[in-house]
C-alpha cells in the first residue's frame, strides 16, 4: 500500500500543527465559533449531539495492521472504546474533546493517517472498491489514481471552498462495489477501442435530498489526463454552482439544470487550456505510485478447491461463511474474505478497540497485514491463503466477527441517525437492530439471498436509502419519528433509485413491513431471482398492497 | 482595516470611488464594474492608475479584454465561504496574464491565506490587531505542496522527479 | 411545562445544562429549570455572553417535563442528548461489543444469537 514520502509526511505534520494552532486560537477566544467551525471541519470535526465527532479518512478503504490499531489506541485513549466505519471508508469517533483533537490528529499522522478533507465544502476522502488489486474481476488497479487523486486534492488552493462537498469514487472493475454512479465524480476504468485503459468519467450524481444517478460527461479519459479533467470539471463547478441555496448547492443540481452536454461543453472549453500544462501525470509518477501497490509476496498456490469442500462438508457453519463472506482472488489458492461488521442487533460498522487490535493482529497473521473498509460498513481481509481459512474463520467466529451474511438482508447500511447525529430527524441505528433480529435465521436469509436494506436517518443519505433495495428514511412527522420505504435502488453498474412505497410508517411498524415486503417478494420470485430482479419485474404494486392493503393504494 | 501588499503593510493609494461621493479630481481610484461600463471614457481620460472591483458573481471574463488598463484588480469574498475569487484569481493571472496587484478584499480570513496567495493574489484587505504578524504566521504554516498552480511554488510531485 | 437551557461545552463538546448559579453541568437533574419565558430569555442572554466567552456553544432554551421526579425533555433529540443514545446500556467502557438492542433486552436473545445459530 502507499506509504508517505518526506514530502507526505512533512505535509500533514504541518498541518497538524496549523490546527494545533488553530485551537488554541479558537479556546483563547481569538476565533469566533463562525470562524472556527469551517477550520475544525476541513479536519474532520463535528460538533455532534453528545460532543465533538472526529472523521477519520481511510484512503480508498485501504488500511494497515499499523494504522487500525492506531484507530483503536484512539478509540481507547480519546474516546469511549469504538469507532464506527462509515459509507464514506472513514472511520468516526463520538466522544472527542476539542483540547485533545490536535493531539489525535498527531498521533494520526504519524500513522500516516489524516482526517483532511474529511468534511467541509471540498474533495472529500476519495473513494473506492474494497477488493481493488486483489478482484478477480478487475481490469486495473484504481488505487494509483485514488492516491494521485488524494495529493492533488489535499488543500487545494483553488477548491478548499468549493460550493459544497465533492465526492470521487474510482472502480477498476465493471462490477461497480464503489457506487460511482452516486458520486459528484464517478470514474470507471475501462479499455477504448485501441485497448488502452482509461476512465468513463460520470458527473452529477448524488444522493441526499435531490438524487441523481451521474451521467457520462467523458467515455475515455487516458490516465495521464485525469487530474487536468478533474480540475476543469471543479472549475467549473466552483465558478457556476449554485451559492444561493445551500440544498441546491451540489454539481448535480447544476449539471442537470443546464443539462449534461451543456456542462461537458463548459468543461471541454475549460480543458482545451490547461490539458497540456502542468497537470499532465508523467508516466514515471504514476509508476511511482504503482510501485507501492505492487502485489504482496504471494506463494505459488493452487486453489484448494477439493480440500475445501471436504472441510465445507464436515463443518456447515463453516461452509456457510465460505459461500458467504469469501470471494475469489485473482491469484490462485488465495481468497479475498470479508469481515462482518453485523452481526444480529448489532450497530452496523462499529466496532470496539480490542476487535480493531484482534483483527489487525489476523490481518498480520494471515493478510500481509493489510485490512480494507468497504463502502456497505464491512472489513475485508483481501489476501488470505485458501489453506488458513479455516483457522482464520474459527478465529472470526470466537470475535463474533464471522455472520455469514455478506450481501444478504442483514447486511444493512445504516447511519448514525438520531442517536449520534446533530442532523438526523429520526433514529437508524435501532431499526437495524431490529431488522437484523427478525432476519437473523441465516437459512431464511440465503434464501432470500442477494438483498440491500439502506437506512437513513434524514433526507441528506448518509445511509444511501436510495440505492438500497429496501431504502428507509426517517422523518420527523409533528415530533414523531416516522420510516418512508423505497424500494427498488440499486448502487452497482446498473445503479437506480428507489421508488416510494407509501406514507411513513412508525417505527415499530417497519420490520412488520419488510417481513411483508420480502414475503411478496418470495411468491412472485421465478428461479433464483434476486429481489431486485424481480422488483424491476413486477413493479411497486404488488409489494404497496402487500404493505398498505389495498384499500390504501392511492396513498 | 489594513493592506498588506508583497508581505509588507502599506497605505492604500487607491480611493474606493464605489460609494455615493463623486471621484475625486486627481489620483488612483477603485471603480465598480457597473462604474467601468458608465464611465469608462472618463476614467481612462484621468491618466491616474486605475483599479477594479468585482463581486463574486462578475467573473474576469468580462474584463478580459479590457485588463491593460487596469493597475488594479480587487476580487471580493463576499463570505469566506464563497470561494469563486480563487478560481477568479487564477484565471486572471495563468489565463489572462494579468501582472498588476491582485486584491483579496472583504470577508478575508487569515487561515485562507495561503489559498489567495497561491491562486494569485499578492494584496490582502484584512483586519485583526496584528495583520502583518498573522501573515506571517499563515505564510509559515506549510511548505508543501501538491498543486500546480501559477504561484511557481514547486509541488511535491515537482521535487520529487528532480530527485 | 418548564424550560431549560442546553449547550455543549466549548472545550471538550459534552453536553451541558445551565445551573441556576450561573454554571454549568452535564447532569440535566442539576439543570435550572425555568417556569417564566421573562426568566427563560433572562438566562438564554447570560447564556449568550457565555458563548461569546467561549465556555459553551449554541445555547438554546429546551422544553422539559418532570416526570417520576426526573427531569426529561419532551423531544426525543433532547432526550438523546440528555441521556446518551439509545441503543446501549452501557455506554461508559464497553461500546458495542456486549451491547444488546432493545429488542434483545426484551427478547434476552440477542447475544448469543450467532453462536447458536450458526452452530446448528
Amino acid at each position: 500500500m502507499y506509504r508517505y514520502d518526506g514530502f507526505d509526511a512533512k505535509f500533514v505534520a504541518e498541518r497538524a500543527a496549523q490546527f494545533r494552532r488553530q485551537v488554541t486560537r479558537r479556546l483563547a477566544g481569538e476565533l469566533t465559533e463562525d470562524q472556527f467551525r469551517p477550520l475544525r471541519l476541513m479536519n474532520g470535526l463535528y460538533l455532534q449531539l453528545h460532543a465533538y465527532m472526529l472523521r477519520v479518512n481511510v484512503p480508498y478503504g485501504t488500511l494497515s495492521s499499523k494504522q487500525m490499531r492506531t484507530f483503536a489506541h484512539v478509540a481507547r485513549t480519546y474516546d469511549k472504546g469504538f469507532g464506527h466505519f462509515t459509507t464514506r471508508q472513514n472511520i468516526q469517533y463520538n466522544w472527542i474533546k476539542l483540547e485533545q483533537a490536535p493531539d489525535i490528529i498527531k498521533e494520526l499522522a504519524n500513522a500516516e493517517i489524516t482526517s483532511i478533507q474529511s468534511s467541509g465544502n471540498c474533495v472529500r476522502n476519495i473513494t473506492s472498491d474494497q477488493y481493488a488489486g486483489c478482484a478477480k474481476d478487475e481490469l486495473s488497479d484504481p488505487r494509483i489514481y485514488c492516491e494521485l487523486l488524494r495529493q492533488y486534492s489535499f488543500l487545494h488552493p483553488e477548491f478548499s471552498y468549493l460550493p459544497r462537498k465533492f465526492k470521487i469514487a474510482v472502480t477498476g472493475s465493471p462490477n461497480d462495489r464503489a457506487a460511482v454512479a452516486v458520486h459528484d465524480i464517478g470514474l470507471r476504468m475501462h479499455r477504448n477501442e485501441q485497448d488502452e485503459i482509461g476512465f468513463e468519467v460520470l458527473v452529477g450524481g448524488g444522493l441526499g435530498r435531490t438524487p441523481y444517478i451521474g451521467q457520462t460527461i467523458r467515455n475515455w479519459l487516458a490516465p495521464e489526463d485525469l487530474l487536468s479533467y478533474v480540475e476543469a470539471i471543479l472549475r467549473v463547478y466552483n465558478m457556476q454552482g449554485r451559492r444561493d441555496n445551500i440544498h441546491k448547492a451540489r454539481i448535480k443540481i447544476i449539471v442537470n439544470q443546464m443539462g449534461i452536454d451543456k456542462y461537458r461543453e463548459l468543461v471541454d472549453k475549460e480543458w482545451e487550456f490547461t490539458k497540456n500544462g502542468a497537470l499532465k501525470v508523467p508516466d514515471d509518477e504514476i509508476e511511482r505510485i504503482r510501485a507501492y501497490f505492487a502485489p504482496p509476496a504471494y506463494e505459488r498456490l493452487q486453489d484448494l478447491t477439493a480440500e475445501l469442500a471436504v472441510a465445507r462438508k464436515a463443518d456447515r457453519a463453516f461452509d456457510r461463511w465460505l459461500r458467504g463472506n469469501v470471494i475469489e482472488h485473482k491469484v490462485p489458492g488465495y481468497a479475498i474474505v470479508n469481515v462482518s461488521l453485523k452481526a444480529p442487533g448489532r450497530v452496523p460498522g462499529d466496532i470496539t478497540a480490542d476487535k480493531m487490535d484482534a483483527v489487525a493482529d489476523i490481518a498480520d497473521k494471515y493478510s500481509f497485514g493489510e485490512i480494507r473498509v468497504s463502502h456497505r460498513q464491512n472489513l475485508v481481509l483481501v489476501d488470505v491463503k485458501q489453506s488458513d481459512l479455516q483457522q482464520l474463520w474459527r478465529e472470526l467466529f470466537a470475535l463474533e466477527l464471522a455472520t455469514p451474511n455478506l450481501g444478504l438482508l442483514s447486511d444493512i447500511i445504516c447511519c448514525p441517525g438520531l442517536d449520534y447525529c446533530a442532523l438526523a430527524n429520526a433514529r437508524a441505528i435501532p431499526i437495524a437492530q431490529d431488522i437484523s433480529h427478525a432476519f437473523s435465521d441465516l437459512d431464511e436469509l440465503q434464501r432470500i439471498g442477494h438483498f440491500t436494506i439502506n437506512i437513513s436517518g434524514c433526507m441528506n443519505a448518509c445511509g444511501h436509502h436510495h440505492v438500497g433495495h429496501i431504502g428507509i428514511l426517517g422523518v420527523d412527522k409533528r415530533g414523531e419519528e416516522y420510516f418512508q420505504l423505497t424500494l427498488g435502488g440499486s448502487s452497482d453498474q446498473q445503479a437506480s433509485l428507489g421508488d416510494r412505497l407509501g406514507p411513513g410508517l412508525p417505527q415499530a411498524e417497519v420490520p412488520g413491513a419488510i417481513r411483508k415486503i420480502v414475503d411478496t417478494f418470495l411468491k412472485r420470485r421465478e428461479h433464483e431471482e434476486r429481489f431486485i430482479d424481480t422488483y424491476r419485474r413486477v413493479g411497486i404494486e404488488p409489494f404497496k398492497e402487500a404493505v398498505y392493503g389495498s384499500e390504501s393504494q392511492a396513498a | 482595516m489594513a493592506l498588506i501588499k508583497d508581505g509588507k503593510l502599506v497605505t492604500d493609494p487607491f480611493v474606493d470611488a464605489s460609494g455615493p461621493e463623486a471621484l475625486p479630481p486627481t489620483g488612483p481610484v477603485l471603480v465598480t464594474y457597473d462604474q467601468w461600463q458608465a464611465e469608462r471614457a472618463a476614467l481612462l481620460a484621468r491618466g491616474t492608475p486605475l483599479g477594479i472591483r468585482l463581486h463574486s458573481d462578475q467573473p474576469p471574463e468580462l474584463i478580459a479584454a479590457d485588463l491593460r488598463h487596469f493597475a488594479l484588480v480587487a476580487l471580493e469574498f463576499p463570505k469566506f465561504r464563497d470561494g469563486r475569487a480563487y478560481s477568479y484569481a487564477r484565471l486572471l493571472r495563468e489565463r489572462y496574464g494579468f501582472t498588476g496587484e491582485l486584491r483579496a478584499v472583504g470577508d478575508v480570513l487569515l487561515e485562507q491565506l495561503f489559498f489567495m496567495l497561491r491562486t494569485g493574489f499578492d494584496a490582502f484587505d484584512v483586519q485583526g490587531a496584528d495583520p502583518l504578524g498573522s501573515y506571517r504566521t499563515a505564510l509559515g504554516d506549510l511548505s508543501v505542496w501538491y498543486q500546480p498552480t501559477g504561484d511557481g511554488r514547486p509541488t511535491a510531485m515537482q521535487l520529487r522527479r528532480k530527485h | 411545562m418548564s424550560q431549560m437551557i442546553i449547550a455543549n461545552r466549548l472545550i471538550d463538546g459534552l453536553v451541558v445544562f445551565l445551573v441556576s448559579g450561573g454554571q454549568w453541568d452535564t447532569a440535566i437533574a442539576q439543570g435550572a429549570l425555568i417556569e417564566e419565558d421573562s426568566e427563560a430569555q433572562r438566562l438564554l442572554e447570560v447564556a449568550k455572553q457565555d458563548q461569546a466567552r467561549c465556555l459553551v456553544i449554541d445555547p438554546i432554551l429546551i422544553q422539559v417535563r418532570v416526570e417520576n421526579g426526573q427531569v426529561r425533555p419532551t423531544e426525543i433529540r433532547e432526550v438523546i442528548r440528555a441521556f446518551g443514545p439509545t441503543i446501549r446500556t452501557d455506554l461508559e467502557d464497553t461500546g458495542p461489543a456486549v451491547v444488546i438492542s432493545r429488542e434483545a433486552d426484551r427478547r434476552a436473545d440477542g447475544a448469543g444469537h450467532l453462536r447458536r445459530s450458526t452452530k446448528e
